[in-house]
């Protein structure tokens, strides 16, 4: 949601594709966690492996569903950490490659997991989701109140009028592919994790209503807030686009100006998109810490106290954001 | 880059979900080769082809990856089909016999017997799931594809001073192209509601009728929430568990539902429940209990109506 704004200030409506990629993400991830879950309360699955691990009886696959599992988790929090130095960095006009900032964030990350776990962390999530659709459901309204909409833009006139080209066949071809690729989400430990923590299958069954309405809302809204400012984020001569270095937060200060309501929103969005990168990194963090943990180190201490488990967990949790920390 | 990584383990998963029996099952090795070789593959196409590279192909290598593990997927497993033999079983014991034993991980935690093809496919009797009708798959993937734009590529030309060649046509001020991939999320946001609405609320589980004439798999029956998660050790056997099934299995024993009945004596059966089919009955439902002392107490008093049932047996006995 924060980086769909950049996209489209960048590539204009071919930003949709992160619209086309959800439903590819939902056929996959519901289809599958029917059995998973099945799978799941009758053999006693707690880690996001177990499956495999029960169902083949094979150390070379387990490990190599690990691995599978693991780079991407850890890829995709590093991602999360470059999301966090760039919009937290941007908001407060400091240093573009400050790390403090993304160091300090992390390591509350690592302790509120500490803390609270898999409940906080679900928690967290639910929290931020409600709080960043509203400021979605919002944003739009004071865009189209203040600089119009779609409809008033104007092919001859706007600040980049290849958006209005059709995509090339290259970009074509990989639009088809990104929006099929994301059916492997389900492979990813922390949508396992929740597959097997849900209450009952009725909340996975509103689980996925609300995931399958969301592009409505958290990625055709972004593409226009993107495409819109390219619009009203011009520079002094009033016809060539600005550069922002984060053009959504570039947005959110427009609207900051504005003051009122319009600011008000704009700060909620400011907190919310940040609060939203950080329950990412909390969910790819916990999944992480479980996978090492339930499988390497565990098997080699069978007799650890639950107790002790839980210790190295954590540990596991902190190694894995100073990895991150220096990969990001 | 998670995402084109992330593609390379999904052959597994779905082969461990959805395979039906060792016919079409395929072996862990295969899939561990074939998942290595295109992690491999995603990162040579995506750092030496893909990245910075204005001219690189329009591959992504997610699914480009995808496809070269569901190949070497089949073609390894035709070859060891071909030189060995298919040597997958029923799963009495692993379903791939025949590793050697470094290969084999502890698995008591899970239960006694492996997780088979076969019951995956039966533990899903009687749930609908959408994935596994070939129709709604195809009808999925169609409609995700027509949200491709597929049009003829950079129109209206541009000047080099920024001029259209000719206007762009536009709907709602949107490109056209762009307006089309809104209203082509329409049809697959459709079919997710309507699969989401087959979604089951609950596990089709047999009626109390059925569980006391014909019995039940008692590696079919879910653990409870109290069941879950007991372990004090890595590769602690769950005794909860076992200890339900075991009364399971003795109740039915004693049923006589673990041998072929005779048409009349069952259908006699189906007229009353006797006290042991009640007992049956709430062994296999001890998963709606939320009380663990109400679980206990209702296995110990089975436990204790099958001894009066057995002395009650005995005296009869003793009177005829």
């Amino acid at each position: 949601m924060v980086g769909i704004p950049n996209e489209a200030y960048a590539t204009g409506w071919n930003a949709l594709r992160w619209v086309s990629t959800v439903y590819g993400f939902v056929f996959g991830y519901m289809s599958t966690s029917l059995r998973i879950r099945r799978a799941g309360l009758l053999r006693n699955h707690q880690s996001p492996t177990d499956l495999i691990t029960d169902r083949y009886q094979s150390q070379v696959l387990r490990y190599t569903t690990l691995l599978l599992q693991l780079l991407p988790s850890i890829v995709y929090l590093a991602a999360q950490i470059i999301a966090i130095k760039v919009t937290f960095n941007s908001i407060f006009n400091l240093d573009p490659d400050a790390a403090y900032p993304v160091v300090i964030i992390m390591l509350c990350i690592v302790l509120f997991e500490w803390l609270g776990g898999l409940s906080s962390v679900a928690i967290t999530d639910s929290v931020q989701a409600v709080v960043m659709v509203c400021a979605f459901i919002c944003i739009p309204c004071v865009i189209f109140r203040n600089f119009g909409g779609w409809q008033d833009l104007d092919p001859e006139t706007y600040p980049k009028p290849q958006f209005y080209q059709t995509p090339t066949r290259q970009t074509q071809w990989k639009y088809w592919q990104f929006s099929l690729v994301n059916f492997a989400f389900l492979t990813l430990p922390h949508l396992i994790q929740r597959v097997y923590a849900a209450k009952d299958l009725k909340s996975m069954k509103y689980s996925f209503t609300v995931v399958t309405l969301a592009p409505w809302f958290t990625s055709i809204v972004p593409v226009f807030m993107g495409t819109m400012a390219v619009a009203f984020l011009v520079n002094a001569d009033g016809t060539t686009p600005a550069t922002p270095a984060s053009p959504f937060t570039a947005i959110l200060e427009a609207l900051m100006d504005l003051g009122g309501f319009p600011k008000g929103i704009a700060i909620v969005a400011v907190v919310a998109s940040l609060a939203a990168i950080m329950s990412t990194a909390d969910s790819i963090l916990i999944a992480i810490s479980q996978l090492v943990t339930v499988e390497i180190i565990y098997p080699l201490t069978p007799n650890a106290s639950p107790n002790l488990v839980t210790w190295y967990g954590r540990c596991v949790s902190l190694l894995a954001t100073v990895f991150s920390l220096l990969i990001g | 880059m998670q995402f084109p990584l992330s593609a390379q383990a999904v052959p597994t998963f779905l082969f461990a979900l959805f395979a039906k029996d060792h016919r079409t099952d395929v072996h862990p090795w295969c899939l561990a080769i074939a998942g290595l070789t295109s992690c491999a593959y995603v990162f040579v196409v995506y750092f030496l082809h893909i990245q910075n590279n204005p001219d690189a192909l329009p591959i992504d290598a997610g699914v480009s990856g995808f496809a070269l593990n569901m190949a070497i997927v089949i073609s390894l497993e035709a070859v060891r089909r071909a030189v060995f033999g298919n040597v997958a079983t029923d799963g009495t014991t692993t379903v791939f016999p025949g590793r050697p034993q470094w290969d084999m991980p502890k698995w008591s935690r899970f239960g006694d017997k492996p997780l088979t093809p076969q019951l995956l496919w039966k533990s899903m009797e009687g749930t609908n799931e959408v994935i596994t009708n070939p129709w709604f798959v195809v009808g999925m993937v169609f409609a995700i594809t027509m949200m491709t734009p597929m049009v003829p590529g950079l129109e209206p030309p541009i000047s080099a001073d920024g001029v259209f060649a000719y206007e762009p046509s536009v709907v709602n001020g949107l490109p056209w192209w762009a307006f089309k991939i809104i209203m082509f999320c329409l049809p697959p946001t459709v079919l997710l509601l309507y699969a989401i609405y087959q979604y089951p609320n609950e596990y089709f589980t047999p009626d109390e009728k059925k569980i006391e004439t014909e019995g039940i798999d008692p590696d079919l029956v879910e653990l409870t929430r109290e069941e879950m998660g007991r372990r004090t050790s890595y590769d602690e056997q769950n005794v909860l568990v076992q200890r339900r099934k075991s009364s399971i299995v003795a109740t039915m024993e004693e049923l006589g539902l673990t041998k072929e009945m005779d048409i009349e004596e069952e259908k006699a059966t189906r007229r009353m429940s006797t006290p042991s089919q009640r007992k049956l009955v709430s062994l296999v439902s001890a998963r709606r209990l939320e009380n663990h002392n109400e679980q206990t107490d209702k296995i110990d008093e089975a436990a204790e109506e099958m001894e009066v049932d057995a002395k009650l047996a005995e005296e009869t006995e003793l009177t005829d």
